[in-house]
């Protein structure tokens, strides 16, 4: 577009000035209309906040589509082990792949060119990941070392950070995660229940550290991949324990205190930290009541699994398929209702979307003891076709209330 | 030239540390291989595949499977004592011990001593013990050849001073 480059001080101001309309907007301070006036004052242009915060989606979604092929294709590159060139040759070609991809996303961004740069920035990482793994490669390094993700989200995090690269800070996330996978495996922990609720303690550690964020103006951007990372992870970790199939399979687990110190240690730990960043984020949430609740549901979705997996209070597990399916139910309508009252659209979402997985496997769970095959799978195509339409005329219902009550301010 | 802002420097400090890692990474490992003591073991392989990493083989070696590592926990860190078989050239162990300077009264003038963890075991009796030269990548397709010569296949391994292991090389027979 040819944009001048402000200078660096212009562009702190200008993003903080973005920010803080944003922030404005969110809280009900100003309207749109407002907005726009207050841009134009300082030489922005109405569709500034669109162009930068809400891009031209389709443009964005290609563009990222673009860097994560190119980044599968990175990987695959390494996958088949080019054995002619030497690995320190390797080395070298990957870390100059990784400066170039950096110097484009650096002259994209303060070229104005917002829709191609947080493509650039998310191959960046990507081939950050991938000099990884063939550093790996190259040396042998066995697989299943833990180290190899940690690496990978220490370089990504702070880039999703700075850039303000919503799909690195998820991609930094899921490293984290598997890097704690990887270490739960080195340590062959088998009880399926304390695995669970290990996984149950970091996605809500997620969504209190995103509720934390989203609690200050400057850091509220970079909330949502937290808060969406921990609230899905939440909800899918907590759809296992509504089949009777699972804890049937998952047995008892033993006791906590007969596995590895490590891990008790970091059970515990990560428990603990999921309580206290939910208890912060609702001491920082500025409407009160809403940020209570929040924080009050997050907790629920790991005390009560805990308590019952842990204390075992029944012999079978149908009891516990009960108490479980209840509280999934209660996910729902906690998602639903924070959606509401907090103008979050994401929740609203999350919630059906579990309500929706629930009626599934409910269906599924009874019809399949009650009916023919056949029967089962047309009575699931009709409840898709008309459970669909439902839950879509539901949730817009929803969002066009979330939105009158943001609007109405 | 604008003069560099703090938005610049931090992109580029944090560009800098991803370069950084990955060289540094290798940097650490082609050390290894570069100054570390070359012994050979036998191993026995199987082949999985690692999607992300390629065609690998898992490899298992005489000095996997040890007669005692000394009460030792699951995960613990051990230390085995190495030194040449009745081939001259095959490195063999059959204890670990607990501490560097333990290891160190078992060597002889050629020995060395490779740092393991404990992966399965029980006090004073047979344990399993990985060194981290557990897998070996190969070019695409050629694992199934690889696993043919089970029981045949030896391996170069650099070590260094501290007991960490690198692979450096198949030895086909």
């Amino acid at each position: 577009m040819g944009v001048s480059s402000p200078s660096p001080g212009e562009e702190a101001f200008r993003t903080r000035i973005l920010a803080e309309v944003e922030a404005w907007q969110r809280a009900k301070i100003i309207d749109e209309a407002a907005a726009a006036r207050i841009l134009a004052s300082y030489g922005l242009a109405p569709a500034e906040p669109e162009r930068v915060w809400r891009y031209d989606r389709l443009t964005i979604v290609l563009a990222i589509l673009g860097a994560v092929l190119a980044g599968i294709g990175v990987i695959l590159f390494v996958a088949a082990n080019w054995e002619g060139v030497p690995r320190l040759v390797k080395v070298g070609l990957l870390a100059g792949t990784l400066v170039a991809v950096h110097l484009a996303a650096y002259w994209a961004r303060h070229r104005g060119l917002n829709r191609v740069s947080p493509g650039l920035i998310l191959l960046g990482c990507l081939v950050y990941g991938a000099g990884i793994f063939l550093v790996g490669q190259a040396y042998h390094v066995p697989v299943g070392e833990p180290s190899i993700l940690l690496l990978w989200a220490a370089g990504v995090l702070p880039m999703g950070y700075l850039a303000v690269s919503r799909p690195s800070l998820v991609l930094g996330i899921l490293a984290v995660l598997g890097w704690y996978a990887l270490v739960l495996a080195r340590w062959e922990i088998r009880s399926d229940t304390h695995m669970l609720l290990a996984y149950l303690s970091w996605t809500v550690a997620l969504l209190g550290i995103g509720e934390i964020q989203g609690s200050f103006a400057r850091m509220r951007i970079y909330a949502q991949p937290f808060v969406l990372t921990g609230l899905i992870g939440a909800f899918l970790l907590i759809l296992p324990l509504t089949f009777v199939g699972f804890l049937e399979q998952a047995g008892r687990g033993g006791e906590t205190t007969s596995l590895p110190f490590p891990f008790q240690l970091s059970l515990w730990a990560l428990a603990a930290a999921a309580v206290g960043t939910s208890a912060a984020s609702s001491l920082l949430g500025r409407d009160s009541k809403a940020a209570v609740l929040q924080a009050a549901g997050a907790v629920a979705l790991l005390v009560v699994p805990g308590v019952f997996l842990l204390v075992r209070p029944f012999d079978d597990a149908v009891p516990y398929a009960i108490v479980f399916n209840g509280l999934a139910a209660a996910a729902v309508a906690w998602a639903i209702l924070v959606g509401l009252w907090t103008q979050r659209e994401s929740f609203v979402n999350v919630g059906l979307a579990l309500f929706s997985a629930l009626v599934v496997a409910r269906y599924f769970d009874v019809a399949f003891t009650l009916f023919d095959r056949s029967l089962v799978f047309i009575g699931a195509g009709l409840l898709l076709l008309g459970g669909a339409y439902a839950v879509e005329w539901l949730r817009r219902r929803l969002l066009a209330r979330v939105r009158a009550v943001g609007s109405s301010g | 030239m604008k003069a560099l802002g703090w938005g610049r420097s931090l992109f580029i400090a944090v560009a800098a540390l991803q370069v950084l890692v990955i060289l540094s990474f290798a940097g650490y490992r082609e050390l290894l291989v570069r100054v570390g003591q070359e012994v050979v073991l036998e191993t026995v392989p199987v082949d999985p595949r690692d999607l992300f990493r390629g065609d690998y083989v898992t490899l298992r070696y005489r000095v996997s499977s040890l007669l005692s590592c000394q009460e030792a926990a699951v995960g613990q860190t051990v230390y085995v004592p190495i030194s040449k078989g009745a081939d001259g050239v095959t490195y063999e162990g059959s204890f670990a011990r607990l501490s560097v300077s333990d290891a160190l009264k078992e060597l002889g003038l050629d020995d060395v001593f490779l740092r393991g963890r404990v992966v399965r075991g029980a006090p004073v009796q047979a344990c399993e013990v990985e060194y981290g030269i557990e897998s070996y990548f190969v070019p695409e397709g050629t694992g199934k050849e690889i696993e043919r010569l089970r029981g045949q296949l030896k391996v170069r391994v650099s070590v260094n001073e501290d007991g960490q292991a690198v692979i450096k090389g198949l030895i086909l027979p």
